[in-house]
């Protein structure tokens, strides 16, 4: 029990310097969540199963969600603006 | 401070914290040897008084109700003021619609069997987290975890069929209807205990039989009534989120010209 311990401590420590070190939002979101299931389990192992469970559901579904979510508004108002950006150039260049 | 000096800073620093933490988890008690005296004065009581194996969840919902209550109200706060900050995105008359048809709004290729496996398992992970509410007081998990696996049920509608029947679904007064209704409920089974005559979330329903799902007295009531308020509360978050990535607005609120 406590080798497995060991082995999900070194693996949750692992998966946190992964999220760090990952750069772009959306691949971010995934190793978040992959983050959050070594934790589940390290919790699970801890004998917390209810603490697990919340990590899982939580972790795995809640935060991805709202993420991905403001991640898309966000992008589809950068595009706007970039074409309206781009079409306010047009018109005063081709006048 | 340019990047060497802050790496150099970051080794020294972790260097004097790793030493620290390695000779303090050497001196810790093995995993599971040492009880607090809290925690046996638990595992003894929970079983007999409250008839529950589940001693977090005779915790959460009964020795240490109140504490619960206000962690409940929490997430009820949370959820109110984001849908009051999210719902201004669509308050403001004229200049915002709904964007529909935008690849954003479906999936692309949203074809038959993406959609049969979205109910599959939309459907099935509501269940499970029925399950887990009602068993709440028995087997691991109770009505937060319960409430939170529901609503991620609820949510794989959305990633099968599109926003519009995901919203259809998931109507905005409904929601908040029964959401208000679970946090309300808590409230009124504490009420209840001053009725009856004991203290505020006194546990003074019959407390049934070890084991059986008619049992626990009021911790099976506040669970059932938290399971439903965390479930429309996610809900809830997650169809104001989608409203606003949504929402094509000329001028985000606040901003003036």
């Amino acid at each position: 029990m406590m080798v497995l311990i060991a082995i999900c401590l070194i693996l949750a420590a692992a998966s946190g310097t992964a999220v760090v070190l990952t750069r772009e939002p959306v691949h971010q979101t995934i190793i978040l969540g992959g983050y959050g299931l070594v934790l589940s389990v390290l919790f699970l192992l801890l004998q917390a199963p209810d603490v697990a469970l919340s990590q899982a559901a939580v972790g795995g579904v809640a935060l991805p969600v709202l993420i991905l979510l403001t991640l898309g508004k966000l992008w589809r108002e950068a595009r706007r603006r970039h074409r309206r950006a781009a079409i306010a150039d047009e018109r005063s260049h081709g006048s | 401070m340019n990047a060497r000096v802050n790496v150099a800073l970051f080794v020294a620093s972790a260097a004097v914290v790793g030493v620290g933490m390695l000779r303090a988890a050497g001196r810790l008690p093995v995993f599971g040897s040492h009880l607090t005296s809290y925690a046996r004065v638990e595992n003894a009581a929970a079983p007999s008084e409250r008839r529950t194996p589940n001693v977090p969840t005779a915790i959460t919902f009964d020795y240490r109700g109140f504490d619960t209550l206000g962690e409940e109200f929490i997430l009820f706060a949370a959820v109110a003021g984001a849908a009051r900050i999210l719902d201004r995105w669509r308050e403001r008359g004229r200049a915002h619609h709904l964007i529909e048809g935008e690849p954003h709004d479906v999936p692309p290729d949203s074809g038959d069997a993406v959609r049969a496996m979205a109910l599959l398992f939309g459907v099935g992970t509501v269940f499970l987290g029925v399950s887990v509410v009602g068993h709440g007081y028995l087997t691991p998990g109770s009505g937060f975890q319960g409430g939170v696996v529901i609503s991620a049920g609820w949510f794989l509608i959305y990633l099968g069929f599109g926003a519009r029947p995901f919203r259809r679904l998931t109507a905005n007064e409904p929601t908040d209807i029964v959401e208000a209704a679970g946090a309300a409920a808590y409230v009124f089974v504490g009420i209840g205990g001053i009725l009856a005559g004991s203290a505020f979330l006194a546990n003074v329903l019959p407390l049934g039989a070890y084991g059986s799902l008619l049992s626990t007295g009021t911790i099976a009531v506040i669970n059932a009534a938290v399971g439903i308020e965390v479930a429309a509360g996610f809900i809830a978050l997650y169809a104001h989120t989608l409203d606003v990535a949504r929402t094509e607005r000329l001028r985000p609120p606040g901003v003036r010209r």
